[in-house]
């Protein structure tokens, strides 16, 4: 008996140290890269021009890419959730779709960047442009869209549905006026996690939007998002300075993840809370 | 009656906009792979083609250009290629060639007539240079002739230990494939006893706050962009490998290894922890009330009961890390070589086609797409695993 409180003490020790040990590299990660961050980390950093050190026509690239990838890809995700969760019976064209999006989600994105260099670079005409990656990069974001805003709209009660319906209104109305509005915490998360991904992608960028460290007036111009500036910084740079800059992008980079993490946890907390209180 | 057209219009409407997932998968499918065939099925071009460069005014074949455009195509049959072009005063430089087809090795099958006046060089395979001094320097006058290349042997593609895809166009990615089967093995083995360590301590033993916090911080871990994985790696965790075990430089397999284990770390604990929670309660009280410890129910029933969820997060742990682009390229070195030992550099399918794309044309860039196809096909068949083992769980 007393091998066994040992034995199951030792696990227990074990497991307790391996949790630690994950939380505290993610802590070291964190910390690491704000300490060295932190001499050149500034607003002045984030406005500043590449020319004079700064990271503004990075930042800029990468809201261009974000607004426009979001802007192709919510809709789009937005109605196939709805007819995955509205319309949709048993069909074979339901089930080709759930095998589609669960193999568009496990492409990798190196993949996602050949075909948009092919497809809207090459075959489109657009050369390596911002709307060359938006595109890319939506498609790549459809099945996160798609996944979290039909769990959004599922836990929408059945019961909103039927006295909508009983109201005399139809089918769209109801989605329209009850459904969606009622769903519109968890497609605001669906949004927010998706800005995640598409600030953080990198290798189907790189391939699409190239490296030009203009700041873009209009979405055909080639540019650098932040993670491709923090690739090029590292990888293909000599200047000692750069390490500095490179360390700095990284900073604003995981300040934005973390930033969206926590955005997307008080959503979601606030999203269940008020279904609670409606159902 | 109206409202009766809009309701059926939405419904069509939604219905469409449906189908873009499932285009755009097929669209993925065959431009990617219609691409990445093509240079096993045909020649780069029908025939041979010139490339000219300061020279003003040229005949080939009896057909005179007075404004040589920048690359002449010959007829797919030609037998021949004769060259004359006005030099000096007066003079005239004359080049004749005969094409022996059916010759296999690309230098021997262009045969001069007689000694030409030219310099001739074989700057890459399949290309002939003929260099003449120019009047001024740095104005050399010169004649590239590109011959086609044959289809490529898909076994000499997939089996090739040789990746030189400019100078001798031998494009082998067997050290590729066995850079991200290792590196994608080796994270598998260093991340995943971790990862389950975690997610059962998760599952079964921690209290609903710290789990939850436990639970925020890995997600925080999945949200971390790669190529600041890949930035770390090359900071903190290159510098102590190559400190650790006294070696010349830390970009190597062993640190491409640690990376992707970090990376793939909250893949695996989130699916796995998930899994864990759904195992029933019956089936673990049934075990505690045998007397069995609460550590040995979470080991015999737990994870065995969890184990189709466990092995799914596994599968696409390991689909991630073979996926794995930047992170790897900023800490693996990238020497196209086979490694022999975790303390060599190692390169990647993914790390080859993002570091070339940039420069590579003609057949290097298909060959870069044939990659892609190759990654693909692993991808959808760890996927299509991933799906019948998805299966397997509804039913139970």
């Amino acid at each position: 008996m007393k091998k066994r409180v040992f034995l199951d003490g030792l696990l227990y020790g074990i497991m307790a140290l391996s949790l630690c040990g994950v939380i505290a590299v993610l802590g070291y990660i964190l910390v690491y890269i704000f300490r060295q961050a932190a001499g050149s980390l500034s607003f002045g950093f984030i406005f500043r021009s590449a020319r004079e050190g700064g990271i503004l026509p990075m930042v800029v690239t990468t809201l261009y890419v974000v607004v426009v990838s979001i802007a192709i890809s919510l809709p789009v995700g937005i109605g196939t959730a709805v007819f995955l969760t509205e319309y949709s019976g048993n069909s074979s064209l339901v089930r080709i779709l759930r095998v589609a999006i669960e193999t568009l989600a496990g492409i990798p994105s190196i993949i996602y960047g050949l075909f948009g260099l092919l497809m809207f670079c090459r075959f489109l005409g657009f050369g390596q442009s911002i709307i060359a990656g938006a595109f890319t990069l939506s498609i790549m974001i459809l099945p996160v869209i798609i996944r979290t805003t039909e769990e959004a709209l599922k836990s929408v009660p059945v019961s909103f549905r039927e006295g909508s319906l009983s109201l005399g209104t139809t089918k769209s109305q109801t989605i329209f006026h009850v459904v969606l509005p009622s769903a519109l915490g968890g497609i605001v998360t669906s949004a927010i996690l998706a800005i995640g991904r598409v600030v953080g992608e990198s290798a189907p960028v790189l391939l699409t939007v190239g490296l030009s460290r203009n700041i873009p007036r209009t979405v055909f111009e080639s540019g650098r998002t932040l993670t491709i500036h923090l690739y090029y910084l590292t990888n293909e740079a000599v200047n000692p300075d750069d390490f500095g800059i490179a360390f700095a992008t990284a900073g604003t980079l995981v300040m934005v993840v973390v930033a969206i993490n926590t955005l997307t946890k008080i959503l979601t907390r606030k999203f269940k809370n008020s279904q609670g209180d409606a159902s | 009656m109206n409202r009766k057209y809009a309701d059926r219009f939405f419904q069509y409407f939604f219905r469409m906009v449906s189908l873009v997932s499932v285009l755009a998968l097929g669209a993925i499918l065959i431009f990617v792979f219609a691409q990445g065939l093509m240079p096993f099925v045909g020649a780069t071009a029908p025939g041979i083609r010139l490339v000219v460069q300061n020279i003003g005014e040229l005949a080939v074949n009896g057909r005179v250009y007075r404004n040589v455009p920048d690359s002449i195509s010959l007829e797919e049959d030609a037998r021949f290629i004769s060259l004359r072009f006005p030099s000096g005063d007066a003079g005239e430089e004359v080049v004749d060639i005969e094409v022996n087809a059916d010759e296999r090795d690309a230098r021997k099958r262009l045969v001069f007539a007689r000694n030409p006046s030219a310099k001739v060089s074989y700057p890459e395979a399949y290309v002939v240079t003929l260099g003449w001094p120019g009047l001024m320097a740095g104005r050399d006058r010169k004649i590239h002739i590109i011959l086609p290349e044959p289809p490529y042997s898909p076994v000499e593609f997939i089996g090739g230990m040789q990746w030189q895809p400019v100078r001798d166009k031998v494009f082998g990615v067997f050290p590729m494939i066995a850079g991200t089967v290792l590196a994608s093995l080796g994270a598998i083995f260093l991340g995943v006893p971790v990862a389950l360590l975690c997610a059962l301590f998760m599952a079964e033993f921690l209290a609903d706050r710290p789990a939850a916090f436990a639970r925020g911080a890995i997600e925080l871990l999945a949200g971390i962009p790669s190529v600041v994985y890949g930035f770390f790696g090359l900071m903190v965790i290159v510098p102590a490998v190559k400190n650790v075990f006294g070696i010349a430089a830390g970009n190597t397999l062993l640190s491409a290894v640690v990376v992707l284990a970090l990376m793939i770390l909250p893949t695996v604990i989130t699916i796995a922890e998930s899994s864990m929670r759904a195992v029933s309660l019956s089936l673990k009280e049934a075990s505690l009330s045998l007397g069995a410890s609460k550590m040995q129910t979470a080991w015999h029933i737990t994870l065995f009961h969890a184990h189709s969820g466990v092995i799914a997060g596994i599968i696409l742990g390991i689909s991630r890390a073979v996926g794995e682009t930047m992170a790897v390229i900023l800490v693996a070195g990238n020497s196209p070589q086979l490694v022999f030992s975790p303390l060599e550099s190692v390169r990647t399918l993914t790390a080859t086609i993002a570091m070339e794309m940039g420069y590579a044309s003609g057949r290097h860039s298909e060959m870069l797409f044939s990659i892609g196809v190759v990654l693909f096909i692993m991808i959808l068949a760890l996927n299509s695993l991933i799906l019948r083992l998805r299966r397997g769980m509804d039913v139970v």
